[in-house]
């Protein structure tokens, strides 16, 4: 009898140490997201444009969540995440996001008190995340956001007290050209002497 | 002169527009009558006396006449007020000189980016010309004043009058040489592209490269790929847009025109911007901001700083965006010669960001500026385009 729980004992440890080295590299999950029930369900996307994979779950912090993001390493490990909404004393939960035809994710969540839709980008080349913006401007709580691109606009459906919602967002940035293009100034010079312009 | 100053101080309308209507009535042949009946048959009522009276400058047209006489003259309403609008340079007009003189006086007064100035000195040198002896080099000066007054009056944003002028200095192209009609037809490929009809400017500009072709001019063909290149880049092809200017630059360099070679490096900069290459741009907008603050031309130094706040927009950083704009709009802000295409970039991104804030005073500023702007802007391009939508998209809701 006492044999056999040593022997149950040394299994456990075992596990518990191959499963703590699974997480640490070549993890299909980051490190510190707990799928117990505790933290919220993983959103995972691959960006196809510069091949980077993240991760954005719902993360378990007391009486609260904070939305963690986490992005695959070169090594096959995750990066410690980084939050929305630490220590606020508000719920940021249901992250959704998307990637556009330049590269440029975006990240929907909700917040769980105000019922706001918030929206952060991370544009092509860049690690900084853009602070995040409520999109939502209709009065009620709104949550359970989903992303999809059309065209040059990014559509945001969300479920609300009465049924589903929908808000459109230009692209960042937008993929159309901005800014004024000036002409030259087309100003002949003298007679004879060629189009110095004058100048 | 003075006596005509004098006479139009006691009079309640504008002399200017009335000069304008009675030049439109004798371009169309039209007797006073005749303009009467037109009205008629357009759904207006004019009388020959009223308009005899608005052609005085005794009394200014009501909004309904002139949109009767824009039909009758097909020509945009906004044409008249834009005359009303030139009235402010009337002062700046040289007293005294020869046509040449004067005409060179308009250049420096560009190059200064005295945009009212300049039409001054163009207008001017115009009325002296037409009234000299007909002949081959008086109707030359008279083509090359035209097509200078037409590129001030389009950097001043009035687009149908500069086309107008332009369409009377192409009448006389045929007996020109090959280097001038390649000068009108970019500025009309200019204009074209200033009003977003790129596919027009696009071809007006190849042409203009077969006039050209053979000339062997260094600031002619700049010229010419300068247009191209902006045509591209309007048309989102930032890449082969940034090859043409690079090689507009290198001519406008070898021409000494180290003017429009600073405006080629911001369009180069807007590009980069354009393209997300934010970091890019914004390292040749400040050199090209650089460039522009030491020759001291306010258009290219508020263009400058206005694509810079763009670019920093881009980047989320709300408070450089912010500073641009201020300095932007600082410059091109002046009362005698706003630049309101960039005042309207500068409002387009103050309201954006105030709409990202949720910051409902700001916003609606912002809007009110931009609605007010809008409405003198002819020129056509990406921020007025996105707000037309967005005005478009708010009327279809409601």
């Amino acid at each position: 009898m006492r044999r056999n729980r040593v022997l149950i004992l040394a299994l456990l440890a075992a596990l518990s140490a191959a499963s703590g080295a699974w997480a640490r590299g070549g993890a299909a999950v980051p490190h510190r997201y707990s799928a117990a029930g505790l933290d919220g369900p993983l959103v995972q996307l691959q960006n196809p444009i510069d091949g980077r994979s993240w991760s954005f779950w719902a993360y378990r912090w007391g009486g609260q969540f904070d939305l963690a993001i986490s992005s695959l390493r070169g090594d096959g490990s995750w990066s410690e995440p980084t939050f929305f909404g630490d220590a606020d004393s508000l719920s940021q939960v249901d992250p959704a996001a998307v990637v556009d035809a330049s590269g440029t994710v975006y990240l929907a969540f909700a917040v769980r008190e105000t019922g706001q839709i918030f929206l952060a980008t991370l544009l092509r080349g860049s690690d900084v995340w853009s602070a995040p913006v409520s999109i939502v401007r209709e009065p009620g709580r709104h949550f359970l956001p989903t992303l999809r691109i059309v065209g040059r606009e990014l559509v945001v459906a969300y479920r609300s007290g009465l049924g589903v919602g929908i808000t459109v967002v230009p692209l960042a940035g937008g993929d159309a050209p901005t800014g004024i293009q000036d002409g030259p100034d087309t100003l002949p010079g003298h007679s004879g002497d060629g189009i110095n312009g004058g100048r | 002169m003075d006596e005509a100053h004098a006479t139009t101080s006691n009079l309640k309308g504008s002399v200017r527009l009335g000069n304008y209507l009675r030049k439109l009535r004798a371009g169309y042949g039209y007797s006073l009558r005749r303009v009467e009946e037109r009205a008629r048959a357009e759904g207006g009522e004019i009388d020959n006396s009223q308009l005899s009276r608005y052609e005085k400058g005794i009394c200014y047209p009501s909004f309904d006449k002139l949109r009767v006489l824009a039909g009758v003259f097909n020509i945009p309403v906004q044409a008249f007020s834009d005359v009303v609008d030139l009235e402010a340079y009337e002062d700046l007009k040289p007293g005294g000189g020869d046509a040449a003189t004067i005409l060179e006086a308009g250049h420096a007064a560009m190059r200064a980016g005295e945009l009212g100035k300049a039409f001054a000195c163009y207008e001017k040198a115009l009325d002296l010309l037409q009234d000299c002896e007909p002949g081959t080099e008086r109707d030359e000066s008279l083509v090359r004043a035209r097509i200078s007054l037409a590129t001030a009056l389009g950097r001043l944003g009035k687009i149908s009058l500069a086309e107008r002028e332009l369409r009377h200095a192409l009448r006389r192209l045929d007996h020109m040489n090959p280097s001038l009609k390649a000068q009108a037809l970019l500025c009309l490929a200019n204009l074209h592209a200033d009003q977003g009809d790129l596919f027009l400017a696009e071809l007006e500009a190849d042409r203009a490269q077969v006039y050209a072709r053979g000339e062997g001019l260094d600031l002619m063909t700049a010229r010419i790929l300068h247009t191209l290149a902006r045509v591209l880049a309007e048309r989102g092809q930032e890449g082969p847009a940034i090859e043409r200017y690079r090689e507009a630059a290198e001519h406008y360099e070898k021409s000494g025109d180290r003017y429009e070679a600073t405006r080629v490096r911001i369009n180069v900069g807007v590009c980069y911007v354009s393209m997300r290459k934010t970091r890019e741009g914004i390292r040749l907008l400040r050199v090209a901001l650089d460039e522009a603050r030491a020759s001291g031309h306010r258009r290219l130094e508020a263009h400058a700083w206005t694509s810079l706040g763009e670019a920093y927009f881009r980047l989320h950083d709300t408070r450089r965006a912010r500073t641009c704009f201020a300095e932007s709009s600082a410059i091109a802000g002046s009362e005698r010669e706003p630049q309101n295409d960039l005042l309207f970039v500068n409002a387009f991104y103050e309201w954006k960001m105030a709409r990202e804030e949720e910051a409902p005073t700001k916003e609606k500023i912002a809007f009110g500026r931009l609605k007010a702007l809008r409405s003198g802007l002819e020129k056509r391009f990406p921020e007025v385009e996105a707000f037309d939508a967005y005005v478009e998209r708010g009327r279809s809701d409601a």
